[in-house]
């Protein structure tokens, strides 16, 4: 079984911690990696579908030490693989050209300003993953216990198979 | 792995029979037990997609049995007339001679007729030989021709398997679930039956069972199952509480549908598989009268199964609100689907007082979802015709063995008088039951389905016995297998939810196995019979 | 202005208007026709046909010319000796101006006939009069020449003047850009200082409230139980925490995880940050010391841990808005009244802080050696800091190194901020203290080409000054020099 990761990427490691935190409810269908930078990111992603894992979702943070959020999200973009994925920003900082930028070139999937609400990464969390194993997964009847159950359902009952 | 394995089983097997001579078994039985040989490997352990595999027994039966095939293209039997040396005693070749000392006789009609003779003189290439009342003058010349025991038929014989009878039912049944999933039908009347349950847990779980079920009688176990899972899962897998009453549910759905699919022909394709086979023996039975058969055991089983749940799992809550909404499609296609869906399930349970046959209401049913538009080109595209071939396949298979003597020959291998009636339905069931557990059901059913027939045949078993007997127990038996997540689609189905494991599905599984079987040999000796004969 | 053209002496037309006089009397042929004007009588209409002269004896006649048929413009002005209708009564055009007497107007009146009679019967006349019509006309050339000569004189004041305009509007501009600059620094600073008051509140608060607790949970527990005191020193290492970095937590987990199979990853996570000593801690109240397989339990004493750090990262984050706040209250000082003594090295460091985010990027050498306080508006030495360390990193691009070093001379401070960028071109380096000089196109306070003059004065107002150079190895520096001591 391919795992799928959530990646959590974000500089300031206290930050990072509560993030983590944050989204332990998911960890036990998704596990979470950390990076603090992008360029260990670019490592972790490149383990990860070594693996034959897939990162589900990149939730990144704009301005860091090294490359910045944005244009990160917009190389993940031009790969085959990482392209499926689901990308959000979590940030406080970034500027509306780099969030235009992140929109058009990177597909991003959601915007998500700090300081953020619990509440408010988790349901953004769970829709796009939601999202993302509809799209990249065959089996949905395993994740309706953690993610969007009535949107998974309609989906699964389209797919429904009429032979055994 | 498991591909080199079964490619290699199933060369073995196909050549085997080339190097062995087995005694008894015409040339033509050992081609058929080659093909047989293969295509079980095959079937067992899916180097090809099993589907496949059937479409590689019809080709192989057209290729090398059909008289238009490569092997009995332009051949015929070398016939001499006997040369009478006197009263009743007769010259023959000595090839003509098998070494069991008979003859074999040629009839008007080309068949051979093995004929226990007397040898009264014999040399190097002639024997003189003593019989009676011999009704043909004509003798084959060479015991050992590939003609022998065995007349070619037509290749279109093979072809027909694809538009059998039964394949028509079945074809019947898959559009009209599909009609049913594309107007939500399935799911209304699932809303609809639950609701009278109430909010009881037990209850609830009683009419999952039940509701899976009788979806499940007109439309694939496996269907059924991801439908029903669609409909509760998300209500059930959001809960935050940690109840076993969600291992309850996981496990209600999908053996609701695997008992459910016995109920009725169109149920499972085990079901179909086997009254194809019955069909090439020229016994049919009607869609009411199997539903008479298999019913009160379908019963009796959900409450056990939900008996064994609540004792396995019971509930600590004890109301559960199973909120459903929706309501019935009212566009006037959706409304001519719920006739015609009526009208069909009427007609295939009242044959017994009508006498029009559920396989031809069948394709009645087929031709109404086409003319009136309540299917699709894409609804028609959408039917799984892999299933039809891989019954399609059993039923050539059923050809084979009939026609070369293979049937018989290996029937004859073992000494079933021995084990009395009730013995060889135990064997079938057993049998039946352990293979399924591990393959597809269908697959068992199609590869011990003519064996079944074949034992039925040749009619040694005495009172107690009788063709359809047996292979209606096998086919039932295959669909009692679901103590594994591999046992059956739907099982799978419920594992993947991740609620379920398969220690937990293995307590409610294999009590159900056992006591399925068990309950169905008492209805196989003291129930059926009082039916089928 | 008379010029060296206006040599022409009137009194030669009287001469000669005597001696034509004097001719006319003499010949009876003639009666004299001396015709008088009252003021406001027109001699000659504008666009009419004309066919005499008029020689004014006395009085005075005004030249005057329809403009765009509604206004009249006044062409010239004639006294006694001018001739009028000159041009009309040689060429027989019609007349090209009006000549209106101003005042009464005594003229002699000559008819063409009358011109042409004289002339062949009196051919001497002639030599009389054609010395009038040149010295007219000459005089009416003159006049042209003069008028040309005032009005490039004019224009060229006018151009001055209008030069001298557009310097002070441009200067205008730049003050009030220059004030409304200032102005919006000032409402910021008023802004900012009072937001930081009101921060500095709950804030205070906080840390008090955090300290407290942090103190008071570990007596909560019963110190003779074990699992209680395992608990308190779970709960004491994750107040000790510091995370370790994302790489170090990855390579502990996939260690831990072959160790600990059974364990969740969000457990992992927790167990990897905490080390070995907290592991051995729960692996000794466990006892089963290889496998951690009550899972519940594990999670129990993890939450002490996980406490420890949340409280932690509490007091830090409450730590740091309380000095991001003090920076922000002092960088944004107002300045009042007199200056005061500062440690430039304080604003150089709240300066920094407030700028962190757009530093983020950037490698720092930092060293701020020991300084004499100076005398200075310290909101205002801010301004110059920021001024200086964003035209540095916007120089610099994505990445580069920023220095900062502060040292002394005998009689200033000093204060060197240099970049990695590509430096100033050298045709622009004595342009950029000026006014409107910017290289930046976006918007923003600072695209204003403000910023450095702003700083520049600044610096001056606090008899410093600001030296740029380029330095060998690339970048700009700039050295801001304060005078320290008693001035």
């Amino acid at each position: 079984m391919s795992k799928i990761y959530i990646l959590v990427i974000e500089d300031e490691l206290e930050v990072m911690d509560v993030i983590v935190r944050d989204l332990n409810l998911f960890e036990k269908f998704f596990p979470i990696e950390t990076a603090s930078n992008v360029s260990e990111a670019k490592r972790v992603v490149e383990k990860i579908y070594k693996n034959k894992d897939k990162v589900g979702i990149f939730i990144c943070d704009h301005i860091m030490p090294g490359e910045n959020g944005v244009d990160y999200l917009v190389e993940l973009q031009k790969d085959k693989e990482t392209s499926k994925s689901r990308k959000i920003l979590l940030t406080g900082q970034a500027g509306l050209e780099a969030t235009i930028k992140a929109i058009n070139e990177a597909g991003l999937n959601n915007y998500i300003s700090k300081p953020w609400k619990k509440e408010e990464l988790i349901s953004v969390v769970k829709d796009n993953l939601t999202e993302f194993v509809i799209n990249n997964e065959e089996n949905l009847l395993k994740y309706m216990s953690i993610l969007n159950a009535s949107k998974l359902a309609e989906v699964a009952r389209q797919r429904i198979p009429l032979k055994e | 792995m498991r591909k080199i394995l079964g490619f290699s089983l199933g060369f073995i097997g196909f050549v085997l029979p080339f190097i062995f001579k087995f005694e008894g078994l015409s040339f033509a039985g050992h081609i058929g037990l080659s093909i047989f040989l293969l295509a079980a490997m095959f079937w067992l352990f899916e180097p090809i997609p099993i589907y496949g595999t059937s479409l590689l027994v019809i080709s192989l039966g057209v290729l090398l049995l059909s008289s238009q095939g490569v092997l009995y293209m332009n051949s015929s039997l070398p016939t001499i007339d006997l040369i009478p040396k006197g009263n009743n005693i007769y010259q023959i070749p000595r090839k003509a001679l098998t070494n069991k000392n008979e003859i074999y006789l040629i009839n008007d009609k080309k068949e051979t007729t093995p004929i226990k003779v007397e040898i009264v003189e014999e040399n190097e290439s002639s024997v003189i030989i003593k019989a009676e009342n011999l009704s043909s003058t004509k003798i084959c010349s060479n015991v050992e021709h590939k003609l022998v025991g065995y007349k070619p038929n037509s290749y279109t014989e093979y072809f027909y398997s694809l538009a059998n009878s039964i394949i028509m039912l079945f074809l019947g049944g898959l559009l009209l679930a599909d009609a049913a999933t594309k107007y939500n039908l399935d799911k209304n009347i699932t809303r609809a039956i639950l609701k009278p349950f109430g909010y009881k847990p037990s209850m609830i779980t009683l009419g999952l069972l039940s509701v899976t079920a009788i979806v499940s009688a007109f439309m694939s176990n496996t269907a059924a199952t991801a439908m029903m899972m669609t409909v509760v899962l998300p209500i059930i897998a959001q809960l935050e509480f940690d109840d076993p009453f969600k291992k309850a549910v996981v496990l209600a759905i999908p053996f609701g549908a695997n008992l459910g699919g016995i109920a009725t022909p169109v149920g499972t394709p085990p079901n179909a598989v086997v009254l194809a086979a019955l069909s090439k023996q020229n016994i049919f039975i009607p869609f009411g009268t199997w539903i008479a058969l298999a019913l009160p055991l379908v019963i009796i089983m959900v409450l056990f199964a939900w008996w064994l749940m609540l004792k396995t799992f019971p509930p600590k809550i004890d109301k559960f609100e199973l909120k459903m909404t929706g309501s019935f499609d009212k566009s006037s296609k959706a409304i001519t689907l719920y006739v015609i869906f009526v009208i069909t399930v009427l007609l295939w349970t009242t044959e017994a007082l009508h006498g029009i046959s559920a396989n031809m209401v069948a394709f009645f049913t087929v031709t109404a979802l086409v003319i009136t538009n309540v299917v699709d080109v894409k609804d028609i595209r959408n039917i799984p015709w892999e299933v039809l071939w891989l019954v399609a396949g059993g039923i050539a298979m059923d050809i084979i063995m009939r026609n070369t003597g293979l049937g018989n020959w290996l029937v004859s291998r073992v000494a079933w008088t021995h084990l009395g009636s009730m013995g060889v339905l135990t064997a079938f069931a057993l049998v039946g039951i352990i293979l399924s557990t591990f393959l597809s059901h269908t697959v068992t059913a199609t590869i011990l389905a003519p064996l079944a027939v074949g034992i039925g045949v040749a009619g040694n078993l005495g009172e107690g016995f009788s063709v359809s007997l047996g292979a209606v127990v096998l086919g039932i038996a295959t669909s009692f297998a679901m103590a594994l997540p591999i046992s059956t689609p739907p099982n799978a189905i419920a594992v993947s939810t991740g609620l379920i494991d398969t220690k937990g599905m293995l307590k409610v599984g294999l009590p159900i196995g056992i006591v399925g079987i068990i309950l169905m040999l008492i209805f196989a000796k003291f129930y059926w019979p009082l039916i089928l004969n | 202005m008379n010029f060296f053209l206006n040599n022409y002496d009137k009194n030669n037309v009287f001469k000669v208007l005597d001696s034509i006089k004097n001719f006319l009397n003499e010949s009876e042929s003639f009666s004299l026709s001396i015709i008088t004007f009252k003021p406001g009588d027109i001699l000659i209409q504008e666009d009419e046909e004309n066919d005499s002269m008029y020689i004014i004896m006395e009085g005075i006649v005004e030249l005057s010319k329809v403009y765009n048929y509604e206004t009249v413009i006044k062409v010239d002005r004639l006294e006694p000796g001018d001739l009028v209708g000159l041009l009309t009564f040689w060429t027989g055009e019609t007349a090209f101006t009006s000549a209106i007497a101003k005042t009464d107007v005594t003229a002699f009146k000559l008819t063409r006939q009358e011109f042409e009679k004289l002339s062949t019967s009196h051919p001497e006349l002639n030599k009389l009069i054609q010395p009038l019509i040149i010295n007219n006309l000459v005089e009416r050339y003159r006049r042209v020449v003069d008028l040309n000569l005032k009005m490039t004189i004019l224009r060229k004041e006018l151009e001055k003047e209008r030069n001298q305009l557009r310097e002070a509007y441009l200067k205008l501009e730049q003050t009030s850009n220059r004030l409304i600059h200032q102005e919006k620094m000032a409402t910021l600073g008023q802004l900012v200082a009072g937001v930081a008051h009101e921060i500095n509140n709950p804030t205070s608060a906080l840390i008090r409230s955090i300290e407290f607790i942090i103190d008071t949970i570990p007596s909560l527990f019963e110190e003779n139980v074990k699992e209680a005191q395992v608990k308190i020193k779970l709960f004491k290492l994750g107040l000790e925490n510091i995370f370790i970095s994302s790489e170090e937590l990855r390579s502990k987990m996939e260690e831990l995880e072959k160790k600990y199979p059974n364990v969740n990853r969000s457990s992992l996570r927790l167990l990897a940050q905490m080390g070995d000593d907290g592991i051995n801690l729960i692996e000794k109240l466990l006892k089963t010391p290889n496998e951690f397989n009550n899972i519940v339990e594990l999670e129990n004493l993890l939450h002490f841990y996980e406490i420890g750090i949340s409280l932690k990262s509490v007091k830090i984050s409450s730590e740091r808005i309380e000095k991001i706040v003090k920076s922000l209250r002092s960088y944004s000082k107002q300045n009042h009244g007199d200056f005061e003594l500062v440690d430039l090295r304080q604003g150089i460091e709240d300066t920094l802080l407030i700028l962190g985010n757009k530093l983020k990027n950037f490698d720092f050498h930092i060293n701020l050696r020991e300084i004499p306080k100076v005398r200075c508006y310290s909101g205002e030495m801010n301004q110059v800091w920021t001024n200086i360390i964003i035209n540095a990193i916007d120089a610099m691009g994505d990445k580069g190194i920023l220095k900062i070093e502060t040292g002394t001379d005998e009689k200033f401070v000093w204060v060197k901020i240099s970049d990695s960028g590509p430096g100033i071109p050298e045709h622009l380096i004595n342009e950029i203290f000026k006014p409107n000089f910017t290289t930046k196109t976006a918007s923003g306070s600072f695209g204003l080409g403000l910023g450095l003059t702003i700083s520049n004065e600044i610096v001056q107002k606090h008899g410093g000054r600001i030296e740029v150079e380029n330095l060998k190895e690339g970048g700009a520096c700039f050295t801001v020099y304060l005078p320290f001591g008693n001035n």
